[in-house]
Parts: C-alpha cells; structure tokens; sequence
C-alpha cells in the first residue's frame, strides 16, 4: 500500500509531462495545404463557370426550353417536369462554393493583380446574376462571408442581378485589354479579351433585368466577332471532353436527346421556321443525329457527338459569344431602331452561311415579326445555352414552344424557376417561405 | 475428562496415511488440486500425476477442490486409498478478460461483459472472426457484407454512437491494439474485407466481448465502440510435452437467394398499352413482344454493317428478324453461379515444457467463391506464441502471427461493371455465354477489326473500337452495361494482405502483491489493391482502367502498469491498476490510375499504358498519437460489496485544443446469494455501473484546407482540375480549431443468477447512453461559401436492453442438453443535430441511409408521394400520385427492434449436436434492385397481364387509353381516383426505381435464420488409442441453411454499402451464400 502510494504521483507526474509532448504539433495535415495563390484559384473559378454554363443547368434549361428532351431514367422524369429540389443541390453548391466563393477569396485578396482580380469580378458577377435568374431572389449581399453571416440573406432578384452587373462592370475596369488568354483562360478558356467578353455578358444581364439602354451600350463594347467568342476548351481525357459529350456518350447514355423537341421541330421543317432558311438543314446535321425510320415509334433525335458535331467530344461550349451580342442589340434596339435591329439580325445570318457553308436568307421583316425572327434565331443558334432558358421566361414564351407534356403554348406552361436546392432548405432559415414552386414565376419574368 | 482424553488418545492413534488420485471426470489426472482435512488447517496438493499423500484419521472429511470444478468432499473410511474425480463446473469459476487482458471471475465484474470461447466461434467455419460471433452475445451486432470469399462484416456493440469517428470496436488481442479497419464500403467496387478476419479463428482461444463504457474506459477515446478483448492459443498449462493438432475441412457454398426473373416477354419496347411491344436488340427494357409467339427457329441477321463472331466460328449479326422462342433465364443463371468450395487446412503443434510453452500454427483457407470466374479469397498465416517463466519473479510472453490473404473480388452495386446490374438487366431472351468474341464492322466498305469484343444485351455485335489519328489512341464503343461474365472472367480486382502482429510482454513480480508489466506491440499490414477493366469494358472503362492501391497501416503501443493487490484490513480487500500507454497510429495510402490504355490488347497491370494526362497518381498519410495515464481500483467488502472506480487522463494529437481529457467511471455489485439464502439461487449479483469514454476527430480536421481543385455534377459528367492546369480551390468544408472530443456517457444496471444447481444462468442489463460534442460536418448554407463545418454538435443517445441465459435441460454422463439464448434490443435516437435536418451517410441521392434530428441513426430518406392532410394520394389528371417535392426522412428505418440468438446443444456419448438460430425483427431495407427490375419489365412480377375489366375505358400514367375488356401487360391499381393502369408507363416514370419516389420499395427486413446446425463425432477412445492418436473428430455443418424472411430475391442480411455507417440498402449487390462443411480433427 505505501509502494503503492509513494509511486502513483510519481508515476502520473512522469507520464503527464511526457503525455503533451508526444502528441503536439501532429495535426498539420500531410495531404493538403493551408495556403494558395489568387494566381492558382482564378483556374478553379473558371471551372465553375464552364461547369455552371455548360454541365447540369444548361441540360435542365434545354430540356425545360424544349430544346433536348429527357429520353432516359431520371431524365424522363425531368421530361414531365417532375420536380425534385434534391437535384439542385449540386448545381447551386458547385456555383456558390468554387465559384462566387473562390472568387471573393481572389477579391478579397490585397496581394492579387488587378487582371487576377478583374477576371475574378467578371465571372462572380456573371454568376450571381444567372443564380438570381435560375432561381429568382438568391443570397448576395451577404454571401460567401461565413465569418459574418453563417445564413446569408436573400436579396431580390432584381439587385441580384444588378449588383452581379455591377462586378461585372468593377472587373472590366480591372482587366484592361487584357486577353482571355493571357487573363488566366490558361486550357480552359478562350476568346478574345476580357473587357469585350465582360460587356457582352453584362449586356445579357442588363437585358434581363429590362435595362436596354445599358444592354445596348454593354453590346456595343461587346464580343466583336466569332473568334472573340468566350469558350470553354476540351481534350480527350476522359474528364476534360465536352461536357454534353461525357454526359451523353460517357456517363448517361439515352438521358438526353432531342426527340420530338421543338428545336429538333424547327430544324427539320416539322414545324415552319418564321424566317424561312434553307441552312437550317445543316444546322440540324451539325446539332443533331437522326436514328431509324421518321414516324416509326423508335424514331430518335440524338446530340451529335460525333466528331464535327455541336457536342463532340472537343467542341467548345459558348459562354458569351458575338452571335448572342448581336442578338441582343438587335432585340433592345428593336424598339427603338427596327432597321438596325434587322441588321444585327442579318449580322448574325451572314455570319451563320459563313459557319455552315448554307443558306441563312437576311431578313427583310418588321414589327413583330421582326421581333419573333430575332428571337427564333436566338432560341435555336443558341443551343444548349442557359441564356434560352431565361429568354423563354422573360418574354413570356413568344415563340410559343410547346409545353412538353401538354403541348401547350401558354406563356407560364414552362418550369418557372429552378427550385431552391434543399441542402439549402435545410440550412438557411432565410430561405424565402412559402417555398416558391416550380410553375411559380420569378420576380422579373 | 478421561473420556476427552480417551478420544485425543483414540483420535491419534486413528491417524493415517491416505493417498489417492483427483481425476477430471474423464480420468486425466489434475495437479495441484487441493486436498484439505475439513475445518483444519491439513491439507497438500496433488503433484503432477494427481497424486496426494495425506495424515488423517479414519472419519475426517477431505475437501478436494481446483479451479473450474466442483468441490468434492470425502469421507475417510478404512480404505487407504481415496480416488475422487471432480466434476467439470464451468460456470462457477467462469473467467472473462478486463479490457487489459487480465483475467477476471466473471461473478465479479460489474458490467456486462460476455466471453465467447473456441467452440462457439468455430462451429460455424466462417472465414472470419466477426462472422463467428454472430448471433452470440447479446448487445454485438454483426451484418455481413456480403457473400463474397473473405467479405468483411460490420460489428456494432450497442448502437452507433458516432459519424465521422470510428465505428468498429477496439481490438485488444493478447495485449495489443490491432486494426480492424474497412476501408471501402460505397454503392459501388468490390466488397472489402474487414481486417479483424485476417486472424485465423483456429487460434483464438476466447474473445471477451466488453460492452459497457465502464469496463473499457481505461482506454478513454477510442473505446466508445466497446472492446474486443482476443486471447490467443498459447498451449496446453496442463499436460506437459508435445501436442499436435490438425484440421482440415471442405465447405460447399451457394447462392442463397435469387431474383426471380420474368420469361414472357422480350428485349423491346412497349409501344401502346394494348396490343404488345416490340422486339429491339440494344434497349435496356424488356417491354418486347411475347417470346412464345415467335415464329422459332434461327434468328436471321444483316451482316451489312459487320458482325460479331464467337470463338467458336459462329457469326452474329444485326437482327432483322427475331424469331428464336429460347428463354435463357436458367442457362444465364447456370453460367454465373455455381457451387462455391472452401478447403481449409491447419496444424498446431504446442509444446508446454517446466517453464515455458510454446504454440505453433499453420493454415491455409481457399475459397472459391459461387460466382464462377475471378472470385476467390486465400488465407494463409502463421502464429507463434511463447511465455516463459525466466525466473521466479520474471515472465515474458510473445504473441505474434503473419498473415498473407490473396482474393479476387467482384464488382458489385451500383456499377455499370458490376456483376448484378448487367446480370439481372438482361433480357431473357439473351443469351449471355457468347459473351466475347471479335468484332467485324464494315464502314464505307471497309472492315475493321475489334479482338476481344465484348457482347452483352445492350450491344449485341460486341464493342468495338476506332483509332483516332490524332491522339494515337484507340475509342472503344461499348456495352452500356457489361455482360456478368465479362465482369467474371476479364475484369479483375486482386487484393493482396501481408500482415505482421508482433506483441511481446515482460511480467515481472515486484514483491508477492505487486507486478509490474510492460507491453509493447505493433501491428502491420499492406493491403494492395489492383482494379482492372479491359478495354470495351461498360461505362468509365470503355477504353480500360488500371487502378492500384497500397495501403498501409501500423498501430503501436506500449503499455506499461502496475497491479497489485492489498488487504486494508480483514474485511476490505484492495487490488489496484495503475499504468501508462502510448498508442500511436500510421497510415498511408498511395494510389496511381491510369485510363485509355494505349495499347489494350493485352493484360497489363502497371503503370505506363497511357498518355501522362491519363495517369494520375494520388496519396493520403495520417499519423495519429494519443497517450494518458490510467487506474483501476477495486475494492471487495465484506465479501459481498463490489466497488470499482477507473480514471484516465490523456492527451489525443487530433485534438490540439481539447487538452488533457479526463475519463472517469465507477462500478457497484452486490452479491446477493447470502442475503436470499434460498436454495434454488447458488449465485446472484447486482449491478450497477457509470462510465465515460470518447472519440477523438478525423485526423487533420481542425484546419481549412486547400487542395487541387476540379469539379464534377452527380451526374458523372465534370472537369478533372489536373487537366485543366491544376488549379487551387478551398476545402468546402471548413476547419475547426477548437475541436474537442466525442465524450460517451453509460449508465448500466443488471444482475447475473445461477439457478437450480446452476442449471440456470440468467443475466440480464439496461443501459442508457448519450454520446454528446458528437462532430460531424454540419451543412451549412452553401451560399456562405462552405457546404460543411466540422463542430462537436451532435447528440446521440442509445437505450436498450440486453439478456443472454443458459439452462442445462439434462445433465448426465451420457446425456447432456442445454439451451441458451440471448436478447438484444436497442433503441437508439439521434437526439440533436445541431439545427441541420438530414446528413447523408451512405447511399444515393434519391435514396440514402443518414441521420436527422428525432430519427434513429441511419435512418432511411427517399422519395414520397404527395399526400393530402388526410393521407390520401393526391392524384394528377391520368388518377396517378404526383411525387412529393421534399424526400422524406424516415421512410424506413434499418435499425432492428431487436435481435436475438437462440442455441440448443446435445451431447451424447461421443456425439454431440448443437444449432443456432438467429434473427433481427423490424428492420427496414430500400428494395432498389426490385425498384430497377420493375422499371425495366424485367422482374417476373411485371410479366403479369390483365384484362380491363372495370366497366370503361381506363388509362395508364401517360393518359393512353385501355379499353374496357382488353389485355395489357400490367395491373389495374386505384390510388384513389379510380382504376387505373399500371403498366410500363408507370413503371418507367414515379412507379419504378428511377422515379422520384421510393416509398414503394422501402421494405421490412426482418429475418430468421438458421445460422449454423452443426453434428460432430468423437472417435472412441479405444479407435483413437489403436490410430496412436489423442483425439479424433469428425463434424458436419451447416451454415445459414435456411432464412425466413418476406424478402425475396436476396438475402436481406446483406448491406450495399459493407461495413459503412449506412445501413439498409440494396441494389445490385452481390449474393449471399448458404454453406455445408465436414470438419476433420485430428490431435497427436
């Protein structure tokens, strides 16, 4: 017993100085690093956009535009407009987290360059103002501050947008002449510079949010011609393809196609074109592939993937381009200027008989047909493209495309929104309430 | 007076020598059993040949008594010669081990621990250890992963306590620390083995199955799971010499459920509700036309655009006409599965000298598993153990072993490559043995020419490829989904094990109450895994795929304490632990992918088969420590009163600012025997415990971290950062510095009996649990730039209730039978969560097994129908159910109400017979293969017709309209708002598997199975005498023979995800197996 009491402080005093040092400064982890350049984050930036421009959002906004249709599995389901706010979580995760995330860690960065920081600007900007349109009232001033706010606040659609084109406009300022590939594009992007790249998107947003006359003067400073277009870029690793090509041929085989859809429709002839063009033929050649016999109950229309096709494996998947910049000089100074309307219009035609090698007649209509020419030629030249989606929205359907299921032409038979994903549901009580559902439209549109 | 003097007088001129022999009651002599004159203080102990010699006088009584028999008492007669032979009594002196390996009476311990001996864990012939204690102890919760060669099982001691924590119990075998890790366990890959069963279950002497916090917390963090304290082999203590012992067993496995397949309808599509489908050769659904009127005969083909020709010379082109009637279901079936074989051989030689003894084992377990091809598990190891008394006061002991496992494992789950989801896809008028071959397309009048083409249902010409000039390399087009024996035969996962356990001890004796003991013990392994997919495999490895893995892991200890024993007076007892230990836990893992072989047609398993933008190399270390300081008091009262107190005070690397952590706990027993002094009661304790222990984070998880980036949608589809220029990204989930540890409390109450003789031992606790500080990686709100955040946050609390008993129903010297049994019901609850509502464990978006405030843990959330307030389906305009637009957490819940194991054992003379039936009642399963196989009309239950008898016309989901008395393929259902139709329609939308709903395959899981029944033949002495042997004995068994369960098509014992947190999911996961196996022992 006396042993026993004389070594048991000796014993816990020995083991307790030894205890502290045998397991301090162990827990700085091996496998990552705690520190990182705005010059190496830009890259993940871009990721964002191209995977927020081209991945899941633009399936579903084809698909709801009637553009592609769902053909398989869970995409037959999205085919009936079958709702599911799970699905979004994902899309907006991917947007908010390495995109306008990232790129508030560069902003916020003091040692940055100004270029780092401007492309930072251009590609946040632009993306909180398609979040707001995707998904109406959407966190901004308040976001991506955890510090601060662990549940950001939604701001209404409309300052979402506006203050996305604010940043946009910030960041013009930053990045100079500099080009997209100088400014960071590095494999991923290409184009011509910045500033033309940033004026064109912030024309996009300014038009949707009504603002024509900044819309006209973003454009004019806009993408000046097609091999200024910003795009992504794609190899033929199995994860740098094309991103409609790794979903249609390498992941999800038969989800996606353009059966029966009124993009399909109007490149065939199914349904009469407004603007009546011959080269639509070669369009539909190079958007799309016919499989068996027309009529019969197998008869599909699927993406073309094959080498030359929109969706091939390397093609690049537009983010801003000189067709959309004219489009949308067109479409805001048809109010104004319907002469010059047509001739953005016939712009884009003449452009489209160069990159097909086809017949795209200019245009000699006015008034509202000229409106409804516009538009058509921007809901087909712009395949695959989220801008459809809201243009759909924010018209009210003038080109009365057919509901998918219904067939109706109503101007709100459309998925309104995309729905608020529940993983942010399920943590920000600032999530407006009601939910908002899928046929409920957004605030501008 | 004379007379008192007379009697001394007589008494010791009656003084006497008597000698005699104390035997075990089957005649093997017993030394050192003790001999005393009643109420004296006479007494000797028999020598090594049982032999006593002792002064007594006619009349005395002698009390013969050794540990683990019955006290026998003697009367001196005249003879002078006194044999007695003791009868085995087991029970009370039953031993369990402390969480310290140190043996304890089980009448003594204050929590509720079980000990599973030998002979219980090797009846079954199970590979693994885990598998062998299935179904007895009670509070232990063992699922099968699957019923693969060498698969591992998830083991869960009193419900799951934590999520990003491990789960497993601490493994303590003979002093050591070893790992038990299941790395793996996702919806798809192989199915893993579990580390714990690289140890051959021959050398397991018992395994004590710590259950309470109070009892494991001289381990502090990391025996929240409770502890499994192994013992192995170390040689016989009593009979001195050379003994040999030799098993050798063959084990026949098969397939113990299976999906029942529809075989009316073809490979096709459906094209109006009435009226049939249509044949199609490279859909994925079976909606086709009625195989049986076909015209029969040969298929007739257009080799136009190229064919595929089977090694045989047969060549198959694109059909034109189907006209063959053959149903290929069963030769399908024949052609994947078949009997499994398992040989098992193994050898012990134990030597057991003055002051040493040695155990010595060899064994080799090969498995061939019931899928035929590429699956199989071989295990071979060795042990060496030793303990040698150097001097009086001085003992070491060696535990040490070498493992090496070499298996072959399957693909499994959901998986474009997995064995089931091509297999039970298929059609049944497919035949899938022409299933590789070479491929001919004809292009612009040109052939080209595909070797090793793989042909499966949805690409009936085989894969074939094309060269592209421009990146040098070959693009395969390939089947959506493999063909099984694809999978079997061309695809292969190795996976090699070496594992080293080497564990010394040095005991040495400080004075008579007092030894000090140092342990020092490592444990090794290297666990390589190699995954292959030959070019034209389906999905990712459509132009091949090479992947390895070397893991490596080593957990080391030293131990060192002291324990001693002191009486504070005559009537208070003291015995005490006090000690240091030091864990320290490494782990690598070093992985290089490769894809796009450049050169594909040959097997190539290395590095350097592709461009350097498709070879991508990939690590991950930890190192991890944690030491403290720890005690144990134990004090005896009067006897009856029981009082344990332990503390232990640490410090844990992964928790920089949680400091040092303390653990305390304390224990009470009452022995109530003297008290009821009733003769039906020969034992009865009360107790009554409360205990602290922990779980310390992940390693690392106190920072925020930046790492390459790349992106990536569920969907599959994304963009790899590496190929894009590396770019940086921040961890989504953010660091938290201020970490502390998971602290588990327990309070236990029960009792332990022997009744009736000790015929009956019944014992029965409560316990009630809270883990709180639980971290997990809170969601957060994504808009904030962070999806998680790593907080102690969560509060899990488990209650339940545990019973094992024993009955002996007949004891006799020929007859014996006894029943026992043990009950096991848990109810665990996930009390807080800190605000988020659902965090996924395991599973699928649309389906998954997590946790949510107010839920058990692992709780199941899927997709609903949308209802109205009062429960009623609301129906869209064709009178279906809309799918909700929120999942639903709680749309099952895996958890069972409670499991038990029921025994009997009979023995008679040489024969002895024993079962075990085993079930868990109220456990639910996602049905997702069920949910698949209905989408794609291929499950027997969507062959069914009928005719529109309701009077009118009605529609199916789309609105198609079936007339009153005509014949669909499909049911007439009402959700409320008249019949419908359910048809393809339906099942291809929100009634089958890949719709927004999964209500309708949420399932109840509940089974009963006969788990082992097994026959074993001792030899007669007199045969084994003339064999010049020491024992001999031959057994059958009979492994999982049957299950009762409302499941079919699968065992529902199996998880999708193995030995990973989420519980209660199936799709397409791999069988399990029923198994007979003969057992030879033969002992030298």
């Amino acid at each position: 017993m006396k042993i026993y009491k004389l070594l048991l402080p000796v014993f816990a005093a020995l083991a307790v100085s030894s205890c502290e040092s045998y397991t301090e400064d162990l827990n700085e982890s091996p496998n990552a690093f705690v520190v990182a350049s705005s010059d190496l984050i830009i890259g993940q930036v871009q990721l964002a956009i191209m995977q927020h421009m081209g991945s899941n959002n633009a399936r579903y906004g084809a698909v709801f535009s009637n553009q592609m249709s769902g053909g398989d599995r869970q995409y037959l389901t999205l085919n009936t407009y079958s709702p599911n706010r799970a699905n979004y979580n994902d899309m907006w995760g991917d947007t908010y987290i390495s995109g306008i995330n990232a790129a508030q860690i560069i902003i916020n960065d003091e040692n940055a360059s100004a270029l780092v920081r401007g492309v930072a600007k251009i590609v946040q900007g632009s993306l909180y103002a398609d979040m707001a349109l995707l998904y109406g009232a959407v966190p901004f001033s308040e976001s991506v501050n955890p510090n601060e706010f662990a549940e950001p606040a939604y701001d209404s659609q409309a300052s979402v947008v506006n203050g996305g084109i604010a940043i946009i406009e910030s960041g013009i300022q930053d990045v100079g002449s500099a080009t997209i590939a100088a400014g960071y594009g590095g494999s991923r992007l290409s184009g011509g510079t910045w500033a033309e790249a940033g004026h064109t998107l912030a024309a996009r947003y300014s038009l949707s949010v009504g603002n024509t006359g900044a819309a006209i003067s973003h454009a004019n400073q806009g993408i000046s011609s097609r091999a200024n277009d910003l795009v992504t870029q794609h190899g033929t690793s199995q994860e740098n393809r094309n991103l409609f090509y790794q979903f249609v041929v390498d992941e999800r085989q038969d989800y996606l196609v353009a059966t029966d859809s009124h993009l399909a429709n109007l490149l065939d002839g199914t349904v009469a074109r407004n603007l009546t063009t011959p080269g639509d033929s070669a369009r539909y050649a190079s958007y799309f592939l016919p499989e068996g016999t027309p009529g019969s109950a197998s008869y599909r229309t699927l993406l073309n993937t094959d080498v030359g096709g929109r969706f091939s494996q390397t093609s690049s998947m537009p983010i801003a381009t000189y067709y959309e910049n004219q489009l949308i000089l067109a479409e805001a100074k048809y109010g104004s200027d319907q002469t010059a309307a047509q001739g953005h219009l016939n712009a884009v035609r003449a452009e489209l008989a160069v990159e097909f090698g086809a017949s795209f007649p200019a245009t000699t209509a006015t008034g509202a047909t000229l409106l409804t020419q516009i538009m058509e030629e921007k809901y087909i030249t712009l395949v695959g493209e989220l801008v459809t989606f809201h243009d759909l929205r924010r018209t009210n359907n003038m080109l009365g495309v057919p509901n998918k299921t219904t067939g109706s032409t109503a101007a709100n038979g459309f998925p309104q929104r995309f729905l608020y994903p529940q993983s942010e549901v399920d943590t920000n009580s600032n999530v407006p309430s009601p939910l908002p559902e899928f046929f409920d439209a957004t605030d501008l549109f | 007076m004379t007379s008192a003097m007379m009697l001394i007088a007589f008494t010791a001129l009656a003084q006497k020598t008597v000698t005699g022999v104390v035997t075990d009651d089957s005649g093997i002599p017993l030394p050192g059993a003790s001999v005393v004159e009643q109420g004296t203080s006479n007494g000797v102990s028999t020598d090594f040949d049982g032999n006593f010699s002792i002064q007594v006088a006619e009349g005395a009584v002698l009390e013969i008594s050794f540990i683990g028999y019955k006290t026998s008492e003697q009367t001196v007669g005249s003879a002078d010669s006194v044999n007695v032979s003791l009868e085995s009594d087991n029970q009370l002196d039953e031993v369990v081990l402390t969480a310290l390996g140190l043996e304890k009476k089980k009448d003594d311990d204050l929590s509720s621990t079980t000990k599973v001996e030998v002979e219980q864990l090797q009846r079954s012939g199970e590979s693994g250890v885990l598998q062998g204690l299935s179904g007895k102890s009670s509070g232990v919760n063992i699922t099968r992963n699957s019923g693969d060669p060498g698969s591992g099982a998830y083991i869960q001691i009193r419900g799951q306590n934590t999520i990003n924590g491990d789960n497993s119990p601490l493994i303590v075998l003979d002093g050591a620390i070893i790992s038990n890790a299941n790395i793996g366990g996702s919806t798809s890959g192989v199915v893993q083995q579990s580390r714990l069963n690289d140890i051959n279950p021959d050398d397991i002497a018992s395994v004590t199955v710590i259950k309470g916090a109070s009892a494991a917390a001289i381990y502090g963090t990391g025996a929240a799971n409770g502890v499994l304290v192994i013992e192995t082999k170390r040689g016989s203590s009593e009979t001195k010499g050379w003994s040999v012992n030799v098993k050798s067993s063959l084990s026949v496995d098969q397939i113990n459920a299976e999906w029942e397949k529809q075989s009316t309808f073809g490979q096709g599509i459906w094209t109006t509700p009435v009226g049939g489908g249509a044949y199609n050769q490279s859909t994925s659904v079976s909606y086709g036309d009625e195989i049986a009127l076909r015209s029969g005969g040969a298929d007739t083909y257009d080799m136009s655009g190229g064919y595929f020709e089977t090694p045989d010379g047969r060549q198959i082109g694109s059909i034109t006409s189907k006209n063959n009637k053959t149903i290929y279901n069963q030769s399908n079936r024949d052609a994947v599965f078949g009997n499994g074989y398992t040989y098992e051989n193994s050898v012990n030689f134990s030597y057991t000298g003055d002051n040493n003894r040695t155990y010595l084992s060899m064994s080799n377990f090969d498995q061939d598993g019931i899928m035929k091809g590429n699956s199989d598990y071989v295990r071979t190891t060795l042990k060496l153990n030793n303990t040698t008394q150097a001097t009086d006061k001085l003992l070491f002991k060696i535990s040490s072993s070498y493992t090496t496992i070499d298996s072959n494992r399957v693909q499994t789950g959901s998986n474009l490559n997995g064995l089931y989801l091509g297999y039970l896809r298929t059609s049944p008028d497919f035949d899938i043995r022409d299933w590789q071959g070479t491929n001919y397309s004809i292009r612009s009048g040109v052939t080209s020419v595909t070797p090793n083409s793989h042909r499966s249902y949805r690409r009936p010409m085989g894969s074939y490829r094309t060269f592209d000039n421009a990146s040098g390399s070959f693009n395969y087009t390939a089947p959506v989904y493999n063909n099984p024996l694809w999978t079997l035969n061309q695809q292969q996962n190795i996976n090699t094990v070496d594992r080293f356990i080497f564990a010394p001890e040095v005991n040495y004796d400080i004075n008579d109450n007092m030894t000090l003991v140092a342990r020092y013990s490592t444990d090794f392994y290297q666990d390589n895994r190699t995954d292959y997919m030959p070019a034209g495999s389906a999905g990712d490895g459509n132009n091949g795929q090479w992947e390895e893995d070397r893991i490596t892991e080593k957990n080391t200890q030293i131990n060192v304490f002291v324990s001693g024993d002191s009486a504070i007076n005559s009537n208070i007892a003291l015995n005490y632990v006090v000690g240091y230990q030091a864990f320290e836990n490494s782990y690598r893992r070093l992985s290089a992918f490769e894809a796009s072989f450049t050169n594909p047609d040959q097997i190539f398993l290395n590095p350097g088969n592709t461009t350097g933008l498709n070879s991508t190399p990939s690590g991950f270390t930890s190192l991890t420590r944690k030491n403290g300081v720890y005690g144990i008091i134990n004090l005896e009262v009067y006897k009856n009163l029981l009082l344990e107190f332990t503390g232990r005070g640490e410090t844990v690397s992964t928790l920089p600012g949680a400091g040092t952590i303390f653990y305390p706990s304390a224990s009470v027993g009452y022995k109530f025997t003297d008290l009821v002094n009733a003769d039906f009661l020969n034992f009865g304790k009360f107790r009554l415990s409360y205990g602290e222990v922990g779980i310390e984070a992940s390693p690392y998880a106190t920072s925020t971290v930046y790492g390459p980036g790349g992106i990536g949608s569920s969907w599959g589809d994304g963009l790899d950062g590496s190929l894009y220029g590396n770019p940086f990204t921040q961890s989504s989930t953010r660091g938290n510095p201020d970490l502390k540890e998971e602290r588990k409390r327990e309070f236990e109450i029960g009792f332990d009996t022997r009744m009736f003789d000790s015929r009956l031992s019944l014992g029965a606790t409560y316990y009630s649990n809270a883990t709180e500080d639980v971290i997990l990686a809170l969601p957060t709100v994504p808009s904030s730039g962070f999806s998680s955040s790593l907080q102690n946050a969560a509060k899990i609390s488990n209650k339940g209730l545990e019973v094992d008993f024993s009955y002996d129903l007949i004891r006799g010297a020929d007859l014996n039978a006894s029943i026992s049994g043990s009950f096991t019901s848990n109810k665990n609850n996930v009390d807080d969560l800190g605000g988020s509502s659902y965090f996924i464990l395991n599973g699928f978006t649309s389906t998954s097994s997590g946790i949510a405030e107010g839920h058990p843990y692992g709780v199941l959330r899927g997709g609903v129908y949308e209802r109205d307030a009062a429960g009623n389906f609301v129906t869209n305009a064709n009178g279906f159910p809309n799918a909700a637009s929120e999942k639903k957490i709680g749309v099952g819940d895996p958890n069972p109400d409670y499991r038990a194991g029921l025994g009997f054992n009979i023995d008679y003379k040489n024969l002895s017979f024993s079962t075990l039936f085993e079930t868990s009642q109220g456990n639910d399963l996602w049905n997702g293969t069920y949910g698949v196989m209905t989408y794609f009309g291929i499950h027997a239950d969507t062959a069914a017709t009928s005719v529109n008898n309701t009077g009118g016309a009605i529609v199916n989901s789309a609105g198609e309209s079936i007339p009153n008395g005509a014949s669909f393929r499909g049911k007439i259902a009402d959700f409320g708002a008249g019949p419908v139709a359910i048809d393809h329609r339906w099942n291809t939308s929100n009634g089958g598997g890949f719709g927004d709903v999964s209500e309708n395959f949420i399932m109840d899981g509940s089974w009963v199975k006969l788990r082992e029944v097994t026959l074993n033949y001792k030899f007669d002495q007199s045969v084994i005498e003339n064999l010049n042997l020491s024992t001999l004995s031959l057994s059958l068994s009979g492994r999982n023979l049957f299950t009762w369960t409302g499941i079919e098509g699968f065992d529902p014992e199996n998880n999708l995800t193995g030995a990973s947190r989420g519980r209660g999911l199936e799709y397409f996961s791999n069988p399990g197996t029923r198994s007979i196996l003969t057992t030879l022992r033969i002992g030298f």
